[in-house]
């Protein structure tokens, strides 16, 4: 059993692509806590908690309370003087009374140390360094009470009883506050030491790491057993002697060390990272000495917490890991065992977000896989939650006990299916969607055949009946209605899309008869007739009225643009901008830039590598249609595959700008919108449309031909999806989790076309830089593949 | 695979179905619906309700963001976040005490064993819900949410089973009324009328709701008031008059100037009879029965400058205010035998800065009653002011409770309530 398990781990640590995974994912979570900590650093720089820890170093708690106070005091004072000058600038009485009376005091004290300058120590303005020092301040404040905090839960707890409406003798209310009672009673006498928790909280309770832990999960499984088991291995090893049970325990052991492994890794890096940038502090402080733990009822200090939190969290990835394990190793298809991989924990989140945590059921809530994962609600505090007959139960107890069941389960799952299953072969398969009737041979086609491979046999079919599915839902949850004043500017506008002549003009006047009684109180008001209060009871007691009249004077705003932009013509902008995406605020390419490569990615995976690993290729090459024909038969699939899913990428914003909006006048100048003012008058709205749709064509067929190459190129499905994935999805992620500079190594540019070139100077021309690229790159792609398939023999 | 695959989904169905019911279902039926009374002050909920045995308030937090829960003891003027762990910091959903949202009314259904809160959670987020909880805090659950831009009007009524309430939006460019019936114990809910006439929920008892609709006509407003059966659906008015808006000048006091006010099946006017007095007359609803309880009542200046402003165990209250003093000051009417009380106690608000960055005094105004638990009223008694590093000053009010009699004879003996 130890060989076994000494082979199998050797096995699985010498894979060289597993290691570059690994690596490249422990890179990315230093690089995502690097971008998450220096994102917030513009206000509070990390070195700033680094120098007040080695300030406050040497000196006694009540020291370093007073130091802090003593700062904040001068900091005030400081910001008033501060304010008084920049009240001067406004109101020079204000800012006099504020120095002569005021801050009188504050200027006798302050004024020199003000005038010196040199008086920020840990930030660059004085408020952020006063917002600083009162984080501080309040830290330790929290943990410096330490004690009083004890015996005020005392004073509480009296307090509380006192409350009718939580209950007499016997309720959970009353339990609930006896028992945390009794618990924080033996917690007295731990010595406190404070530093900043920065360090330490940033390390620990980032919840990226833990998204990454997932990724190295799914990572383990795939080599663990997916790959044995696609390419046969496994079905070798299973019909050994010890290839079933005892596999079955060195595998899940085999997980199981490789995850304490990584889980070490993964904190380890973010601990030795916040160490070097935020600083830790002494680890052997108790942990009530940081105050998001400070709750808790454990006796022991930060570097033992630590461990606890490791171990705890093992525990988690590894029930968590179980599972995955289980789902990949009975799925027929990679895609399927990543669905079902997904499937419990998305349940396990459901259950969480619908149970609220004051719910009588809420041990439900935290008897779950995703409450496992959150280790510092475990650890860092205390909580009892319902139980039977109005008893309490501890968050701790019913955390342990499920992930000691559910552990239980998950292993016991995956030993059952590996020793008892046989493993199902794609060939052997029952499931089709298309089923033969006869067994008779029929005439077909290489593109019939080659569309059965990539619908049928690779499911892309249902990867893209899913994806239509997303669509339709997320059409559907986002599904709005228009304000009433988008109404009456719509009814305006749909009426005069076109060039302002003279039938615009007296369909503008007559409007005014229905706005007579308001127009003629402005006139009134502003000839100072009628007061303010006046007008503006008159226009409540018009209040639908007074809407369409704001949005009437809205379109008679418009008539100045038409008279700057010769060409420009009246049109009702608000459909294209939601269209067009180049109002910022409503910009939706980044998530359809992430559809649509994760749908293109997954379609195009396995449509080569199917082939080569099958051995396939060798006798489709030897076939007279097997090489040229083919590969070209693939390359059109795969190009109207990949217009499809781009035309599904925009369909749902495009179907809810029409039916909010209608998309009128089509055929009017671009420039009428004041996004494309500088764009010929000879270029029309449609023309923007098709810029668009082309784009997203474009990107998409750029991303499936890299695909196709890739997996032309690899053997294994994990490192096609792996670089395809680093290629075109790691950039769009970071660019939408911030990381701006990322969108232009992306394709997100190409999704964004209508926004881009709405802008200003260099950028306007950037999309056409990309879509020159893409060009390039698809016909270098396409060649390859093309190359490859015509002289197959030639090439080996 | 495939069998493991349709269990999970059937359990994952079976889960989403647990969540939450639908709210177009039908309302259960429980015969006839009967004994409504106001569950919120007639003016509209607010973030404070008295329940059977203290007061359950709303804090404001982190900028007003998010909200505790605080509950106070009248006996014991003992305040606390309703919230039964002694360790909790109230920051967070596993607190009963804490909402995250920045406008939060509350009120409780007529036996006060339930506590009920309307919620908006943030700025973008269009609708509103109503949450029903115990009175300790625990068990929430959503009830109601109205549609992206519906608007309750936060008036609400009920009894045992059912709360009823407006919401308004505008449909076809005019605003659309809706009346609600809302079964509080299962979610159902139903639409006992929808009309584009501008009305309001001002009262109820037994099945009737009592209505008030108003209509602009060229001399003002044109305020009738109806009740409205919840069984049959049918419309009543039982009164009208027309509200002068026009400023009101002495030697034209012949105008018909009247307010009104319903609390539970009676409805109060006040009928001017001097430029300074009106007289009081109590109606029964029920009965028809009417009751002149004073001919002395003040009713100064112009309309707006008088107002009642509630009915609590028997006193009618009227805010009055002198534009010539800038003082405003509330009268008391024991309306059992029509004594008057004049209550001179006030509060000062907190100086603030206007636009041109001006320090503005404060004015002076009364102390005003929101609310009755036992022997005492609950009074908005004046301001806290909160110094913030930038100068400005931020005005936290300040609740108390007084003794009824030290109320009605101007002995300023409160017990703060810890507010915020």
């Amino acid at each position: 059993m130890l060989k076994l398990f000494k082979i199998e781990i050797k096995k699985l640590w010498s894979i060289k692509a597993f290691l570059l995974y690994l690596l490249i994912l422990i890179f990315a979570n230093v690089f995502l806590i690097w971008f998450n900590i220096d994102s917030t650093s513009q206000t509070i720089p990390p070195k700033a908690y680094k120098q007040i820890s080695q300030d406050l170093m040497d000196m006694q708690e009540s020291e370093k309370l007073s130091f802090i106070q003593e700062k904040i005091v001068v900091l005030e004072g400081l910001r008033k003087i501060e304010l008084t000058i920049e009240k001067f600038q406004i109101n020079p009485e204000l800012a006099n009374t504020f120095k002569n009376d005021t801050y009188l005091e504050d200027f006798e004290k302050y004024s020199e140390i003000y005038l010196q300058g040199d008086y920020l120590e840990y930030a660059k303005s004085i408020t952020a360094e006063h917002t600083f020092l009162k984080i501080i301040e309040k830290e330790l404040m929290q943990v410096s009470n330490y004690e009083s905090f004890l015996t005020d839960l005392e004073g509480k707890a009296e307090q509380l009883f006192t409350f009718s409406i939580f209950g007499g003798e016997g309720s959970y209310d009353h339990n609930n506050i006896t028992t945390t009672q009794k618990t924080y009673q033996n917690m007295s006498g731990i010595e406190i030491t404070y530093t900043p928790q920065k360090g330490i909280y940033q390390a620990i309770q980032f919840y990226i790491t833990d998204i990454i832990l997932i990724f190295t999960m799914i990572l383990l499984s795939f080599m663990i057993v997916r790959e044995e088991k696609d390419n046969g291995v496994l079905t070798l090893i299973r019909s050994t002697s010890a290839g079933k049970g005892k596999t079955a325990i060195t595998k899940i052991l085999v997980l199981a060390v490789s995850l304490f492994a990584i889980v070490c890794l993964l904190y380890g890096t973010n601990l030795l990272y916040c160490s070097f940038s935020l600083g830790l502090g002494d680890l052997s402080r108790s942990i009530q000495s940081l105050p998001f733990l400070m709750r808790s009822v454990l006796k022991i200090n930060i570097s033992e917490y630590l461990v606890l939190f490791v171990f705890t969290k093992w525990i988690a990835a590894f029930i968590c890991g179980c599972w995955i394990l289980f789902a990949m190793f009975v799925a027929k298809k990679v895609s399927h065992g990543c669905f079902l991989s997904a499937l419990l924990p998305l349940i396990f989140y459901f259950i969480r977000v619908l149970i609220p945590a004051t719910h009588k059921l809420n041990v439900f809530r935290y008897a779950n896989l995703i409450s496992l994962l959150q280790s510092n609600e475990i650890l860092g505090g205390y909580h009892n939650l319902y139980w039977f007959n109005n008893k309490t139960i501890p968050l701790v107890t019913v955390e342990f006990t499920f992930a000691i069941v559910f552990a239980l389960f998950c292993t016991g799952l995956f030993y059952c299916a590996f020793s008892t299953l046989s493993i199902i072969q794609s060939k052997k398969a029952k499931f089709t969607l298309l089923k033969t009737k006869s067994t008779q041979i029929k005439h077909t086609t290489i593109t019939k055949l080659e569309c059965k491979k990539l619908f049928i046999v690779n499911g892309v079919l249902f990867i893209l009946i899913v994806a239509v599915g997303v669509q339709i839902f997320q059409s559907q949850a986002e599904k709005q209605e228009l304000p009433q004043e988008e109404l009456f500017y719509a009814e305006y506008m749909k009426e005069i899309t076109g060039p302002y002549n003279m039938d615009t003009y007296n369909y503008l006047m007559n409007q005014q008869i229905e706005l007579a009684p308001l127009i003629e109180s402005e006139k009134l008001y502003m000839q100072q007739k009628i007061t303010s209060e006046e007008f503006h009871s008159f226009a409540n007691l018009h209040f639908v009225l007074n809407i369409k009249y704001e949005q009437y004077k809205n379109v008679l705003s418009n008539l100045s643009y038409l008279k700057e932009y010769e060409g420009a013509q009246l049109i009702y902008a608000t459909g294209y901008e939601m269209l067009f995406s180049y109002n910022p605020y409503i910009n939706q390419s980044r998530p359809d830039a992430i559809y649509a490569v994760i749908v293109t990615i997954l379609s195009f995976t396995g449509f080569f590598v199917m082939e080569k690993n099958s051995g396939m290729r060798k006798v489709l090459a030897s076939t007279p249609l097997g090489r040229d024909k083919t590969v070209k038969t693939k390359i059109k699939i795969s190009v109207i595959v990949s217009c499809f899913i781009a035309v599904l990428s925009i369909l749902p914003l495009f179907v809810e700008t029409v039916r909010l909006y209608g998309l009128y006048g089509l055929f009017v100048p671009a420039k009428s919108l004041v996004a494309y003012k500088d764009v010929w008058t000879s270029v029309p709205i449609i023309a923007i449309v098709l810029l668009m749709i082309f784009s997203r064509i474009l990107a998409c067929l750029l991303v499936s031909s890299v695909t196709l190459a890739l997996s032309q190129k690899f053997k294994s499905y994990v490192m096609i999806l792996m670089v395809s994935n680093l290629v075109f999805l790691f950039p769009l992620v970071l660019s939408m989790l911030g990381v701006d500079f990322m969108q232009w190594l992306s394709i997100y540019p190409m999704f964004d076309v209508t926004a881009l070139i709405a802008q200003e100077g260099i950028i306007a021309f950037s999309p056409w830089l990309y879509i020159i690229g893409a060009i390039g790159i698809i016909y270098v792609c396409y060649d390859y593949l093309i190359d490859c398939y015509t002289w197959y023999f030639e090439r080996l | 695979m495939k069998k493991i695959i349709f269990v999970l989904l059937l359990l994952t169905i079976l889960l989403v179905g647990c969540g939450k019911e639908s709210q177009e279902l039908y309302l259960d039926p429980v015969g006839k619906t009967e004994n409504i009374s106001m569950v919120t002050h007639p003016h509209g909920s607010s973030d404070i309700i008295t329940s059977k045995t203290g007061i359950y308030s709303v804090a404001y937090k982190d900028e007003f963001e998010c909200v505790n829960l605080n509950y106070t003891d009248v006996e014991t003027s003992q305040s606390t976040v309703l919230c039964n762990r002694i360790e909790c910091e109230h920051d967070n959903d596993s607190c009963t005490g804490f909402i995250d949202a920045f406008s939060v009314r509350l009120f409780m259904n007529p036996k006060k064993d339930k506590l009920f809160y309307i919620i908006k959670e943030n700025v973008a987020k269009l609708g509103s819900t109503i949450v029903k909880m115990d009175i300790n805090g625990e068990n929430r659950e959503e009830l109601f949410s109205t549609d992206d831009w519906e608007e309750p009007l936060y008036v609400l009524t009920g009894n045992d089973d059912y709360l009823f309430f407006l919401t308004h939006q505008i449909v076809d460019e005019q605003i659309m009324f809706t009346l609600y019936q809302l079964n509080y114990h299962n979610g159902n809910s139903s639409i006992l009328l929808e009309t584009k006439e501008n009305i309001s929920l001002v009262s109820a008892y037994d099945e009737l709701l009592i209505l008030e609709t108003l209509t602009n006509v060229p001399e003002g407003n044109h305020i009738s008031i109806s009740s409205f059966n919840v069984n049959t659906k049918e419309k009543l008015e039982i009164d009208s008059y027309t509200k002068i808006e026009t400023p009101y000048e002495v030697d034209d006091f012949d105008n018909q100037e009247k307010m009104s006010y319903v609390s539970g099946n009676f409805l109060f006017v006040f009928e001017r009879n001097s430029p300074n007095t009106a007289k009081l007359i109590q109606q029964n609803l029920k009965t028809g029965e009417q009751k002149l309880i004073t001919e002395s009542a003040s009713f100064v200046g112009a309309v707006d400058n008088s107002s009642i402003t509630g009915y609590y165990d028997g006193y009618l209250t009227t805010i009055l205010y002198s534009p010539e003093d800038n003082l405003s000051y509330l009268e008391i009417i024991d309306t059992t035998d029509g004594k008057i009380y004049s209550n001179t106690l006030s509060q000062k608000a907190p100086p603030s800065v206007d636009r041109n960055n001006n320090i503005v005094e404060p004015e002076h105004r009364a102390v005003d009653i929101i609310g009755s638990i036992k022997d005492k009223f609950i009074v908005h008694a004046g301001y806290v002011a909160l110094d913030t590093l930038d100068g400005v000053s931020i005005g936290s009010r300040l609740i108390a409770l007084i003794e009824k009699d030290d109320m009605l004879n101007n002995i300023e003996n409160y017990t703060t309530i810890n507010y915020s």
